[in-house]
């Protein structure tokens, strides 16, 4: 189940960015966060209660003209302050089921994002931690690592068993993707490894066990086959911001504000009630 | 059911919100729009409340030392003023005596009644404005629906004027307006509520007849008749038909004649003109109606909505966006009536209404009461004349449907009224209801039996339509009492009463007949507005319900009478011969009295007056043609439309009603004592050009 809605959401995102894969972050981050709220605004406008939530809002900005045409009349403000409250409180209770009903599908947007934007390759010549965790103490595990040719291994095994983890760093060297080839246990399984000096890039963090919320969080690879005693393969790239005129600005904030921004600015056009 | 499916519900949301996604706090636009909203609204009612709180012991201050002066002699709070326009007091004391109007008859009892003597002549733009200014027509300058241009002896409307921008700037096709249209409102004097607002007693004012363009003053007030649509006139309704033998010219309205092709009708709603263009256009509104016969339905689409409407049934208020062009928007509402489906396909459209929420005219003060009004209690009609008589004198809605709209539109005032009330802490609040104008107008010949219009046109109903009405305002009369205090005065008061229209008197035929009007060579009638009139040889002429005008020299631009002593001569003459105007038909005297305006109390603007005014007796009225300035030679007929009832005669024939919760001192009072009564209720005194006495001290 969640290698099928893994495999439709990465391939609809990967065709979605590819485009502007050797384009500034920020058209990629336009795009998505247009196409979202397209998107959410349709779902809103078939989830929610429009005939309400225009009504509660009407009655909203009736209250708070009262306030303006009754300003010397201390009751009249009182009582359109009080409504006001009681319909934002009503209002909020429309928006709860257009909320919950986007919940899902955003989350699942939200993750294939995080591929895309949460953090950067490694440079060609940078370094960074790769964990392994195992399902049990690593002291006694015969786990090797053979990275392939463009990354180094740069480390011995560090190996910490309260955390059940074993630790190396890697360093990428040459541009391109790449793979770490674990064994263990007469098995075999490999971690992608993303160098390049481009820091708009599909990155997967971690490569999980078959666990279904595990498996939905981190998409980016297959799962780990079930009989080797690893559970996660991690690699601790650095986190990406969005440069803002000189400033770094989380993706999630610019998705969150671009996508409210695209959805205010549409909704009159496809005459939504938001 | 339902409570299996909210329980389903909620631990579906106590279990998605457990679980551990990381991003969970973020949860898409959707969220973000509802906190949004809800945050700017929280934090606007907390800056507001602030502030309020902070401002509210200095305004009350300050009011307290404005209001010492006046109040310290008042002993009421509030003053309601329920209109009932055209209430008559004959019939009101039928119903009364029959025991149909019990809160009418306890306010008789508990304070007082009298018929209220109404202005000369009795018509309700010219009244409501002697209501509001306590003076008579010649100091506000109201004498009638219409007044003429002497210059070119063409109607206009008496109470206001909208020319169009000054200066324009041209581009291309467009001619785009850089100053706002002038619209200027035609009647003079000092409304009481703008004496009570500079005192600091504040009014709301509801749909009192010319009250459009709205004055500023110190509160609130929504325009009433003389509002116009959104096509400049006093209410243009559209009706839609195939069947081509009623595509005929009609008034007050469009008749447009449609083919279904494919159960479909694809035709258009006709807009406003185009102003911005230098070629003046039409612009019009694609409208697309599928109809289905199975479920007696149509599916309407128009301005980006598609409704459902079934037969018989009226639509909620619908926004229509006319385009003018360069990305504008002229927003208007409008209801929707399809009357049959099969054989022939009917539809009826109101006129197109100023959308109270984007008004393109300013209707009401402060120009967001509107808004305010309409996001409250939802959308309501702004015309002026909201109720549709045309539409039914003219078969475009049938009686019942009539009543439908009438009354839903009188729900819409009842809640505005309601509103002013309960929100109204010191101070006037006061509505006018047209209901029963026009359902007088319309329904009145089922009181008359022997009314010319039962043997024609639609006539399904009966009496009880009158009788229904006078008990449906006697409720409203009772809400409201419920709403009182014992500082608080209810008065009850209508502009005129109503009397049976059966018999149309062209004046202008009258006067062509007596060789006071002359037409063109080889002309043996005229066209509307006096198309085919000699003027050179006429020497007076009836323009509107009640007027006659002499051709003055140095006044009209043909003018052969000279003004003095020929002029009173010929006064005198027409008075003496029209006062015995016979309708050898039906027996009966046509005129009661003719009123030389030398006679009527004088002011400033005496000199727009007409020069006489026609006091018909009962039965009579100004004919249709006449009105419009249509000559021939039959100068009485037979009324035969649906409006059947009417006021436009002798004012002492339709007293209007009074009614108060309080005693008065005055056994005959007059619609101009409203006003000074109001003012010295509120321990003001009244100024001395107001013409009327206080009914009652404070």
């Amino acid at each position: 189940m969640a290698s099928a809605i893994n495999f439709i959401f990465g391939k609809a995102f990967d065709l979605l960015l590819f485009p502007f894969k050797n384009m500034n972050p920020w058209v990629g981050m336009i795009v998505v966060s247009l196409l979202t709220a397209l998107l959410m605004l349709w779902v809103y406008k078939y989830s929610s209660n429009q005939e309400g939530i225009k009504k509660v809002k009407d009655k909203i900005k009736a209250h708070l003209l009262e306030l303006r045409l009754y300003k010397d009349n201390f009751q009249v403000t009182l009582q359109a302050q009080k409504k006001i409250l009681g319909y934002n409180a009503k209002y909020m209770f429309y928006a709860l089921k257009p909320m919950l009903v986007m919940m899902i599908p955003i989350v699942l947007i939200l993750i294939q994002l995080d591929l895309w934007f949460g953090c950067r390759p490694l440079k060609p010549g940078e370094s960074a931690l790769l964990k392994v965790t195992m399902e049990q103490s690593p002291l006694q595990s015969d786990l090797t690592v053979q990275p392939s040719p463009g990354i180094q291994i740069e480390t011995p095994a560090l190996r910490m068993e309260d955390e059940k983890e074993i630790d190396w760093r890697v360093k990428g060297l040459q541009e391109g993707l790449h793979a770490l080839t674990f064994k263990v246990d007469n098995q075999s399984f490999t971690k992608q490894v993303v160098v390049s000096a481009n820091p708009f890039a599909k990155v997967s963090t971690a490569r999980v066990r078959n666990q279904f919320l595990d498996r939905l969080i981190d998409p980016g690879e297959p799962a780990i086959p079930q009989n080797v005693p690893v559970t996660k393969v991690e690699i601790a790239y650095a986190p990406h911001d969005l440069n803002f005129f000189g400033y770094a600005i989380n993706w999630l904030i610019a998705f969150f504000i671009l996508s409210i921004i695209f959805g205010f600015g549409l909704k009159g056009f496809f005459h939504i009630e938001v | 059911m339902n409570r299996s499916r909210s329980i389903r519900f909620l631990i579906c949301l106590i279990a998605f919100t457990l679980l551990p996604f990381p991003l969970m706090a973020y949860v898409g636009p959707g969220a973000g729009f509802a906190f949004i909203s809800s945050f700017f609204t929280l934090f606007m009612v907390l800056v507001l409340a602030v502030f309020s709180l902070l401002a509210w012991p200095f305004r009350f201050v300050y009011r307290k030392l404005k209001r010492r002066r006046i109040l310290g002699k008042s002993t009421i709070d509030k003053v309601i003023i329920l209109g009932l326009d055209g209430m008559d007091p004959m019939l009101v004391d039928k119903y009364m005596a029959e025991g149909k109007l019990p809160h009418l008859s306890r306010l008789k009892e508990e304070g007082s009644y009298a018929p209220l003597r109404t202005t000369i002549p009795s018509i309700s733009p010219v009244a409501w404005s002697s209501f509001m200014t306590g003076a008579h027509p010649a100091k506000h300058n109201i004498f009638d629906f219409l007044s003429r241009d002497p210059r070119t002896y063409l109607p206009d409307l008496s109470s206001a004027s909208i020319s169009k921008p000054k200066r324009v700037f041209s581009i291309g096709k467009y001619n785009i307006p850089i100053s706002k249209p002038e619209i200027k409102g035609m009647r003079k004097s000092v409304p009481f509520w703008k004496i009570l607002g500079d005192s600091n007693i504040f009014s709301t004012i509801l749909r009192v007849p010319i009250t459009f363009p709205p004055e500023k003053f110190n509160g609130h007030l929504l325009s009433g008749m003389c509002a116009p649509d959104l096509k400049g006139s006093q209410g243009t309704f559209f009706f839609y038909t195939t069947d081509l033998e009623k595509v005929k010219e009609h008034e007050g309205g469009v008749i447009l004649p449609v083919d279904v092709k494919d159960g479909q009708v694809d035709t258009f709603i006709s807009g406003p003109e185009n102003t911005m263009l230098k070629k003046v256009e039409e612009i019009r509104l694609p409208l697309k109606i599928r109809l289905d016969r199975e479920k007696d339905e149509a599916h309407i689409t128009v301005s980006g909505q598609t409704f459902c409407l079934k037969k018989g049934v009226f639509s909620e208020w619908k926004k229509l966006s006319f385009h003018p062009g360069l990305g504008l928007t002229i927003s208007s509402t409008a209801r929707f009536y399809v009357s049959q489906i099969h054989p022939h396909f009917e539809m009826y459209l109101t006129p197109l209404n100023i959308d109270p929420e984007k008004p393109a005219l300013p209707i009401s003060h402060p120009s967001f009461y509107s808004i305010y009004l309409s996001k409250l209690l939802g959308s309501f009609i702004t015309l002026g004349e909201a109720n549709d008589t045309w539409a039914l004198n003219e078969g475009a809605l049938s009686e019942e449907a009539f009543l439908e709209l009438t009354y839903s539109n009188h729900r819409e005032w009842e809640g505005m009224f309601f509103n002013a009330i309960d929100k109204t802490q010191r101070g006037v609040a006061a509505c006018v209801f047209e209901t029963t104008d026009s359902i007088q107008h319309m329904f009145f010949r089922y009181l008359d039996p022997a009314h010319p219009a039962l043997k024609n046109g639609q006539c399904a109903l009966s009496a009880k339509v009158i009788e229904d009405l006078y008990a449906n305002m006697d409720e409203l009369v009772g809400k409201t009492q419920s709403r009182l205090d014992d500082k608080t005065v209810l008065i009850v008061m209508s502009d005129h009463g109503f009397k049976s229209f059966r018999r149309g008197v062209n004046i202008n035929s009258w006067l062509y007949v007596n060789g006071y009007l002359s037409l063109k060579d080889g002309m043996t009638e005229s066209g509307e507005w006096f198309k085919d009139v000699d003027w050179e040889r006429t020497k007076a002429y009836a323009i509107g319900l009640g007027g006659l005008y002499l051709n003055q020299v140095g006044r009209e631009a043909q003018g052969i009478v000279e003004a003095g002593e020929e002029a009173k001569v010929l006064r005198n003459e027409l008075i003496e011969k029209l006062t015995l105007l016979y309708d050898d038909e039906r027996g009966e005297k046509a005129m009661s009295k003719v009123y030389d305006k030398d006679d009527l109390p004088g002011g400033p603007y005496k000199e727009n007056a007409p020069d006489l005014i026609i006091g018909y007796n009962i039965g009579y009225r100004a004919s249709w043609d006449g009105v419009k300035g249509k000559v021939n030679r039959i100068v009485i007929e037979d009324n035969i439309k649906a409006w059947s009832g009417d006021h436009c005669i002798d004012p002492a024939l339709v007293p209007g009603i009074f009614f108060s919760n309080r005693k008065i001192n005055k056994k005959n009072p007059c619609i101009v004592d409203i006003a000074p009564t109001v003012l010295t209720l509120f321990g003001l005194k009244p100024p001395p050009h107001m013409d009327g006495d206080a009914l009652m001290e404070s």
